[in-house]
């Protein structure tokens, strides 16, 4: 099996030149880079020749001190293939119905995600508190678990009964 | 008549007859000339029409109808009221209810006779017409109008009962159209209506021309029915708020919105198809690493998450600070989730594990110096 790349790889340890040849072929056929992992670790190699490997194990200090959770989702698991679509509920009631919105998922191209928030408009409320509150709160101990002994003697019964039939059959 | 001739117009006596025979005659062949526009119209999805036109339709009225629709149990009347279910409903308003055949969905006009009407109805000033119980309620009784003509009913020799009769001019009909021409090609069937047409074609668009957002766009303001624009370019004329609506007017159309919202848009904006012009309905799409405001949270459920999760799993949009321990013999990180503390622990617990199983954690992906 010979295999023709275009591109210049930097390879670095390869065991097997079958599997390296295996590896470089999928990786054009998807043109994205091709992690080989488990089978050589810590070698990562890609079609366009750069090779990466991770740093030994990081301390606090390489590592980013906050994170934003959301951005954090969308970037590396939905890989910013998200729309977010609010609407809102009070102004939506002059077209098919909301219960229709699934058919949304004929349309979105399979890579896609549509996440629909349906906003539901509250009236303002307000209250208005006495100048004095005074609450007294109080504990309450749960009860105290139930121990009883149980012994098998007092109250377990065990019967035999014995019966013969004798009789014809018609 | 003067197209027939001298002799029936000027010389036969019966000309009246001659002259009711061809104006009925003119209408027949008017309605089917709209038949025939109804049948081209059909040919394409965008112009299918949504109702059948019938320029007269003969509606008819029994007495013996007349508030005798039954109570039903569609939130019109409250419990604790003279109504009974399944009995003519007693209401201190005086309104006249006939049923009507289900199939009718509108009637603007109503006449008492087609030529030279002397009564004229309009909708929703001296009727109203209630599509979904199939039944027409009028200001006044028609049987006390003398210029609405009623006919006895005779059964067995006798009046059992009387009928009037009334012409709904330009009544539409429900034929399912959209459906039957279109629709059956989704499995998609909807009671006949602007925004079913709006929403097939939607679909269908998509198919044709691959999903873009616009496509999206219209599907979701057929769902909603909060409009889009519809042209490639329109240029904002007027932004105005009246007593029911939020009016948008452009140079091509005018969109009307709910009263409460509140437009993105002001005069001598250039707005492109398929744009929502309110903030009734935002779309924001999170692939530039913006996360839009207002978005506190995302929650992933039990479905994206697998199985051993009690609950969802929240998101914050929000700075939060991350944690660093060791565990397995190697870094492992986590922040602050929503949801149950189990529901969170199993998930970084799982994530972590995944990474030592793998050789590759999630503190050495997030790693700074890589």
């Amino acid at each position: 099996m010979t295999t023709t790349t275009t591109t210049t790889t930097t390879t670095t340890t390869t065991p097997d030149p079958v599997v390296a040849e295996v590896t470089a072929l999928v990786a054009m056929l998807c043109a994205s880079p091709i992690v080989v992992s488990g089978l050589f670790p810590p070698v990562e190699e890609t079609v366009y020749g750069t090779t990466t490997t991770y740093p030994p194990e990081p301390v606090r200090s390489n590592l980013p001190g906050t994170i934003n959770p959301l951005c954090f989702l969308v970037e590396n698991v939905w890989r910013n293939n998200v729309t977010v679509v609010r609407i809102d509920v009070a102004s939506a009631n002059r077209g098919v119905g909301l219960k229709y919105s699934n058919v949304l998922q004929r349309i979105l191209p399979p890579w896609k995600m549509l996440i629909i928030l349906f906003e539901l408009s509250a009236g303002p409320e307000t209250v208005v508190l006495a100048e004095q509150i005074e609450t007294s709160l109080s504990t309450f101990d749960g009860a105290e678990p139930i121990e009883e002994s149980i012994s098998v003697s007092s109250k377990a019964v065990e019967s035999l009964s014995l019966s013969y039939i004798q009789g014809v059959c018609q | 008549m003067a197209l027939l001739g001298s002799f029936w117009s000027a010389v036969y006596q019966g000309r009246d007859v001659v002259a009711s025979h061809v104006f009925a005659r003119g209408q027949q062949e008017l309605q089917n000339y709209l038949d025939l526009l109804e049948a081209v119209a059909s040919l394409a999805r965008t112009t299918v029409p949504v109702f059948h036109r019938e320029n007269w339709y003969l509606l008819t009225l029994r007495e013996s109808e007349l508030n005798h629709e039954p109570a039903r149990f569609n939130g019109e009347y409250v419990f604790g009221d003279t109504t009974k279910y399944g009995l003519a409903p007693v209401t201190s308003q005086q309104l006249f209810t006939f049923p009507v055949p289900v199939s009718l969905m509108e009637s603007p006009v109503v006449f008492n006779r087609i030529t030279d009407p002397s009564l004229t109805l309009v909708e929703n000033v001296d009727f109203a017409l209630d599509v979904d119980l199939a039944r027409i309620t009028f200001n006044e009784n028609p049987f006390d109008n003398s210029l609405v003509p009623v006919a006895d009913i005779y059964e067995n020799g006798s009046v059992v009962d009387r009928e009037a009769g009334l012409w709904v001019y330009g009544g539409g009909f429900e034929r399912n159209h959209v459906y039957t021409h279109f629709g059956f090609m989704l499995d998609l069937r909807l009671a006949s209506s602007e925004v079913y047409r709006d929403m097939v074609n939607a679909i269908l668009d998509a198919f044709a021309r691959g999903t873009a957002a616009t496509q999206v766009n219209m599907a979701i303001s057929a769902i909603t029915g909060v409009p889009v624009v519809k042209e490639a370019e329109e240029t904002v004329e007027l932004v105005q708020a009246d007593h029911n609506n939020l009016v948008i007017c452009t140079d091509r159309h005018c969109y009307k919105f709910g009263r409460g919202d509140t437009a993105n848009v002001a005069a001598g904006d250039k707005v492109a198809a398929g744009q929502f012009l309110t903030n009734a309905i935002r779309i924001d799409e999170l692939n530039r690493g913006v996360s839009p405001s207002g978005l506190y949270a995302l929650t992933t459920g039990p479905e994206t998450l697998g199985a051993g999760f009690s609950g969802d799993l929240s998101w914050m949009n929000e700075q939060v600070d991350v944690a660093v321990e060791e565990s397995l013999g190697r870094v492992k990180i986590s922040w602050p989730l929503g949801g149950f503390p189990t529901d969170v622990d199993l998930f970084w617990d799982e994530v972590h594990s995944r990474g030592v199983a793998d050789g590759t954690t999630l503190a050495q992906l997030l790693d700074l110096r890589a």
